[in-house]
């Protein structure tokens, strides 16, 4: 396992370095531009050349201060923001014990130092992401939408994805990318908007040709930066989910989970409108795009630009491991993938690995502490009945109303709902802010004092 | 550099790249190790956790179902032999059967429906068994760890340095099958 993390992080390094090339050239070319369409007096008298070099350095050193700045602002407060610009907020204290349990579960199949905290979105859209500078700082956010839709297998599936995010330090490698994207869409936004004024103004100088070389060399980086660095992230980030995948079977031992999971997510037909662009790449699944989230498009482009991987081929891969290790997970991505038999991991990764057999949860615990048999009948007859197929669906529907009671319950308790328990046995919950001095039960009619 | 140079300085170089090499492995090692205490630790507390909720649900139990006394005792009985057991592969038989005997108490307490409807029993009872489920990942993170730890101690060349640095095999936290039917033992 601390193999993998310290591949993840080296590959995390030189992505981020090639990143910051990209930025300092687009710097230079920054410097260049505003001094060619703002030259100083002094500046104008003397060699263009020179005047030219000395602003690429000029703007080098703006993009570095920049970068900083921004850097600055997400190692203090990175978390936060993004969990703010999705609209999440925390999860009050034993509002939802499943949810905070399958969290505590998960983190410490992971062996986290400390299981992260839990954010929640308000809407039905079922979708979760992580975020978080290291281990002992992240956060989950899971919509209230996931929790209605999901069964507890499910959900743990889910968590343990999000909490491989958090163990292979892609969340973290997620804010430094963010910020230097950040950096070079700013600074070629700026530079396009000083040229687009440039020219409105005709304060251009008359140069000479090399003028001219220089000037569309500055423009045509102006707009390849944003894209270039996208492309950068892009090229890691479809990779991190298919290893987020296969790590969360190996905590959970159940592939069957995540892939129902994934089906029940991709398939629903709840739009987020509130995820933004930026930080769309974190969630499970793609939260925007209905069509890019189910079907695969396997063109060159379709799929170059897109952070996730198809869904439909991540539940296939799932579907196909025949046991919870990578190994396993390995085999069945080869399997899957149409194009290209390369491997999903390098053998630097499978070093050791045993095979894990895969465990249905339900099983698992008949298993793992059998009931002594005079017990057992007892029990048997009570819990494992046959059920017919009407009675099944009543029983899914049946949970189905549990879980979404039990979601609202977070949002009223969010909210500072207060509780209040009629004589005749009926619960029910008004907001805090309520003025009257009673309120009638929908039961029984009476009126009670609040 | 001339030749002589070179001959003086070349034994220093050597000498200093298998210096850093053996830092590195040692620490390589020591972090797995920690790692593998951590996990160990993580069990523990979950165990822990678990014998300080059994009291209560015996006590809880009691009041409706008093004369199941078998089932009580035997979780009783368990909980004691689990606690005062240190080794790892002891513990791991003995908590097995803690957990067989919280289950048939589990079972029981099906037959009393006031039991069943008591707020305090249905808390401990979720308690119980998320406890369950923890002590159950607790124990498969060891595993890994330890099947790490071990697989790196064992493989050339870094086998070396943990025979020099007397590193410990670890045991796995699992009661094999046949120890799963120790207490039945036939004479």
């Amino acid at each position: 396992m601390w193999h993998q993390i310290a591949i993840n992080k080296r590959n995390s390094c030189i992505l981020l370095t090639l990143m910051l090339l990209v930025l300092l050239v687009l710097g230079a070319a920054f410097g260049m531009l505003i001094s060619y369409y703002f030259p100083i007096e002094m500046a104008r008298s003397a060699d263009f050349q020179q005047m030219m070099l000395h602003s690429a350095q000029d703007g080098i050193i703006v993009a570095f201060v920049v970068w900083c700045i921004l850097l600055l602002c997400a190692l203090t407060n990175g978390k936060n923001a993004i969990l703010a610009l999705n609209q999440a907020y925390k999860l009050p204290e034993y509002s939802h014990l499943v949810l905070e349990n399958v969290v505590e579960e998960m983190s410490i199949a992971a062996g986290l130092p400390k299981p992260p905290e839990i954010y929640v979105i308000d809407t039905a859209m079922p979708n979760a992401f992580a975020t978080g500078l290291n281990p002992k700082k992240a956060a989950i956010a899971v919509t209230t939408g996931l929790l209605v839709e999901l069964d507890r297998d499910e959900l743990q599936a889910v968590v343990a994805h999000e909490i491989a995010h958090i163990v292979n330090r892609d969340t973290m490698y997620m804010i430094f990318a963010g910020v230097m994207i950040g950096t070079i869409v700013f600074l070629s936004e700026l530079g396009l908007r000083f040229m687009r004024n440039g020219f409105r103004s005709k304060r251009c100088r008359g140069g000479g040709k090399g003028d001219l070389i220089i000037l569309v060399v500055c423009l045509f980086l102006m707009i390849l930066a944003p894209i270039l660095a996208q492309l950068l992230y892009f090229s890691i980030s479809q990779r991190r989910e298919y290893l987020a995948d296969a790590c969360a079977v190996q905590y959970t031992r159940y592939p069957q989970g995540l892939a129902t999971a994934l089906a029940k997510i991709s398939g629903s037909l709840y739009m987020f409108r509130d995820a933004d662009k930026i930080t769309s790449a974190m969630y499970i699944v793609h939260p925007l795009d209905y069509e890019k989230r189910y079907k695969s498009t396997y063109s060159m482009f379709g799929n170059a630009f897109s952070t996730h991987p198809p869904t439909e081929k991540r539940i296939k891969i799932l579907e196909k491991m025949t046991g919870a290790d990578f190994n396993a997970y390995n085999e069945a991505f080869v399997k899957v993938s149409k194009f290209g038999k390369r491997p999903l991991l390098k053998k630097e990764f499978l070093y050791g690995v045993k095979p894990m057999e895969i465990q249905n949860p339900k099983e698992k615990k008949e298993k793992e502490n059998p009931v002594p048999s005079a017990m057992g009948i007892a029990a048997a007859a009570a819990g494992v009945a046959v059920l017919s197929e009407a009675e099944k669906a009543h029983k899914l529907a049946k949970e189905k109303v549990e879980r979404k009671r039990s979601a609202q319950n977070i949002v009223l308790k969010a909210n500072n709902y207060i509780e209040k328990e009629c004589s005749c046995g009926t619960k029910f919950k008004f907001p805090e802010e309520y003025e009257g001095q009673t309120i009638r039960c929908p039961h029984c009619k009476q009126n009670i004092l609040v | 550099m001339t030749q002589s140079q070179l001959m003086t300085f070349l034994p220093i170089i050597i000498l200093a790249v298998i210096f850093i090499w053996v830092v590195m492995v040692y620490n390589g090692l020591v972090v797995l190790k920690n790692q593998v205490k951590n996990a160990w630790s993580q069990i523990d507390v979950q165990l822990k956790r678990r014998y300080d909720l059994i009291p209560n649900l015996v006590e809880t139990v009691k009041g409706y179902a008093a004369h199941e006394k078998s089932a009580l005792e035997a979780v009783i009985k368990a909980r004691q032999t689990a606690i005062n057991i240190d080794n790892v592969k002891d513990k791991a038989v003995a908590e097995n059967a803690l957990s067989g005997a919280l289950k048939s108490l589990f079972a029981v307490a099906e037959n009393y429906p006031d039991l069943k409807a008591n707020e305090n029993f249905l808390q401990l009872q979720e308690e119980i068994t998320s406890t369950e489920n923890k002590i159950s990942y607790a124990r498969q993170f060891y595993n890994d760890s330890v099947l790490e730890y071990n697989n790196k101690k064992e493989m050339f060349p870094t086998n070396m340095i943990a025979t020099i640095f007397n590193f410990e095999h670890r045991d796995f936290f699992e009661a094999s099958v046949t120890e799963k039917e120790a207490p039945q033992v036939k004479f």
